[in-house]
């Protein structure tokens, strides 16, 4: 069994791309010789090091060009014909994803994107990736090969036994690309509030409109942003660009609090990598309360009034 | 100037909690029963499409496509009072919600045979299988050049398009050559214009004209399971309002308080 793990020396930094892969790695212990290929741009001279004790065979492609996933694909379909690997994986960013699925169509093999574990039984793939907007988990088992993946988003680990070792340069020649023009100077995105905020307050349906200023009220007392669910939109609660889920913004909060919300899937997405979530609710089988951490099971009312009088009474 | 915008209308799994559609153990789930709405990647993609349909002094002719999709019909006729030109739907006979491979080989074949668009316009994944293989997979098939983390596009002269690309620190536009895939990003704050009565009465016959490509490569060697996704925090329920007034204080460590 040959596993070839791919990192591309371009916008994420080496370092980082191979503590993914040992963090990775350490939560699959997958059995079988690994294979690292690192692509890089020709003259950048480095060819050692420091990197996870599994790894057994280092290559590094060198190529003319590495801003388009053409070269990247060429460079390595042309290597990986002489030495064939049962299995890719790659980093998670756009960059890697873009050449797996390209790189799988062009070998023939299956693909799967944002995989959280992947382990070979019965002489098979058992693959485990979230599906349904991180809702369900879906276990494929795979028999065909080579079998591509892309790690899910949050492998970080510190590679824990490392070794310097000096990788088998190839160079291969690319054809140059040119249909990207020309590009502008990055423009700094247009983030609200609610991207950035330590801490959110989020209503939902179970929110009615004439107590929203309450809640704004309770919001600013604490230093919160105010965001909403797609329903609290509706409702007009709140606007459309403070909407939180799927369809708005993914946040990752030092605290949500969570108002009158029963935490459905889309919605759970995008606050699910909040620190602490404290969530409100008449109804303790909500599923809002499975992915909170602590919960008050009561109407938000209740609570608001109690709250704003807590902070006339000390602040 | 000729644009395919492909779209998919999902179950609105905002309207009903994953015990009630899921069915453990197998690959199947309930969602028949739930509100359907446009993915919305492509709500996006279909709305900046709309947008410069109305912007643009070039004759374009913009089509919008769907597999699979057989409760588009009021969509199809919103999507004609918006301006496109019309609307397709690409009949299967199978689930094609874990099948990128299979749903890109019929967007391809569609524009292989019939549509020959300069630009394929795509969202980035759909909320069922979350497979974000799609558009990577139709520019690979017929050899277009492909950018991703689209958020927003203009078109330019007749074979370049300026696309406004999402990155970690902010937004940039590149120029870039057709033929040409562009995946769409989520922008907060884009929502498909709705049209006014007036405007769909027009169309109120319309239907999407449905059709059946053959053109097809899969591999069938797997099977899938799907489970609950159990992202259980172990919640503490706490009875009294002063504690969870006091705890949500101190969690926060007093910060933010204005005095």
């Amino acid at each position: 069994m040959k596993i070839g793990l791919v990192i591309i020396d371009r916008g994420t930094l080496i370092d980082t791309q191979l503590e993914e892969v040992a963090g990775f790695l350490n939560g699959n212990r997958i059995v079988g010789e690994k294979v690292l290929f690192l692509l890089k741009l020709k003259g950048k001279n480095s060819t050692q090091y420091l990197i996870p004790e599994e790894i057994h065979e280092f290559y590094i492609l060198e190529l003319d060009q590495i801003t388009y996933t053409e070269n990247c694909i060429e460079a390595l379909v042309s290597v990986c014909i002489n030495k064939p690997c049962d299995a890719f994986m790659f980093c998670q960013d756009d960059f890697s994803k873009e050449l797996c699925i390209r790189m799988g169509y062009r070998l023939n093999g299956k693909v799967y994107i944002g995989i959280k574990k992947i382990e070979y039984l019965d002489e098979s793939w058992r693959i485990h990736k979230r599906v349904y907007s991180n809702n369900a988990l879906a276990q494929i088992t795979e028999k065909s090969s080579p079998c591509l993946v892309t790690m899910e988003k949050g492998f970080k680990g510190k590679i824990k036994q490392k070794k310097l070792m000096r990788a088998q340069t190839v160079c291969i020649p690319t054809r140059i690309q040119n249909w990207k023009i020309a590009a502008s100077p990055l423009i700094p995105a247009e983030r609200n509030g609610i991207d950035k905020a330590k801490k959110i307050v989020v209503v939902g349906n179970g929110v009615d409109k004439k107590n929203i200023v309450l809640v704004e009220k309770f919001a600013k007392i604490i230093g919160a942003e105010l965001a909403g669910t797609r329903a609290a939109a509706e409702k007009g609660l709140i606007g459309i660009k403070q909407i939180i889920g799927i369809s708005g913004h993914i946040v990752a909060p030092e605290m949500c609090l969570v108002l009158g919300v029963s935490g459905m899937a889309a919605f759970v997405a995008g606050i699910e990598k909040s620190k602490i979530i404290i969530s409100v609710n008449t109804d303790s089988e909500a599923p809002i309360f499975r992915i909170s951490n602590y919960g008050y099971v009561k109407d938000y009312k209740v609570f608001i009034k109690h709250a704003l009088k807590w902070s006339d009474d000390n602040v | 100037m000729r644009i395919l915008v492909c779209y998919k209308n999902e179950p609105d799994l905002d309207k009903i909690p994953v015990s009630s559609w899921l069915t453990p153990e197998e690959v199947s789930s309930m969602t028949g029963y739930v509100p359907w709405q446009t993915n919305i990647f492509d709500e996006c993609s279909l709305e900046i499409t709309r947008r410069r349909l109305v912007d643009s002094k070039q004759s374009i002719l913009a089509v919008a496509l769907s597999v699979g999709n057989h409760k588009n019909l009021s969509f199809s006729q919103t999507l004609m009072a918006l301006g496109y030109t019309k609307c397709v739907n690409i009949m299967v006979d199978r689930d094609v919600r874990f099948s990128p491979n299979f749903v890109a080989y019929q967007i391809s074949g569609y524009a292989k045979q019939v549509e020959k668009p300069d630009l394929i316009v795509m969202g980035k994944e759909s909320a069922e299988g979350n497979n974000g293989q799609t558009g990577y997979l139709v520019a690979e098939i017929l050899g277009f050049n492909c950018v991703d983390s689209v958020v927003d596009y203009n078109l330019e002269e007749k074979c370049t398009i300026n696309v406004k690309v999402r990155q970690k620190d902010g937004d940039a536009w590149l120029k870039v050559q057709m033929p040409l895939v562009i995946i769409f990003e989520s922008v907060p704050g884009i929502a498909l214009k709705a049209p006014t009565l007036r405007e769909k009465l027009v169309y109120k016959q319309y239907a999407p004209k449905s059709i059946k490509i053959m053109d097809s490569r899969e591999n069938t060697d797997t099977s899938i399971k799907l489970t609950d996704n159990i992202n259980q925090r172990h919640c503490v329920f706490i009875n009294s309002l002063d504690e969870i007034i006091n705890f949500i204080i101190d969690k926060t460590n007093n910060i933010g308080l204005i005095k």
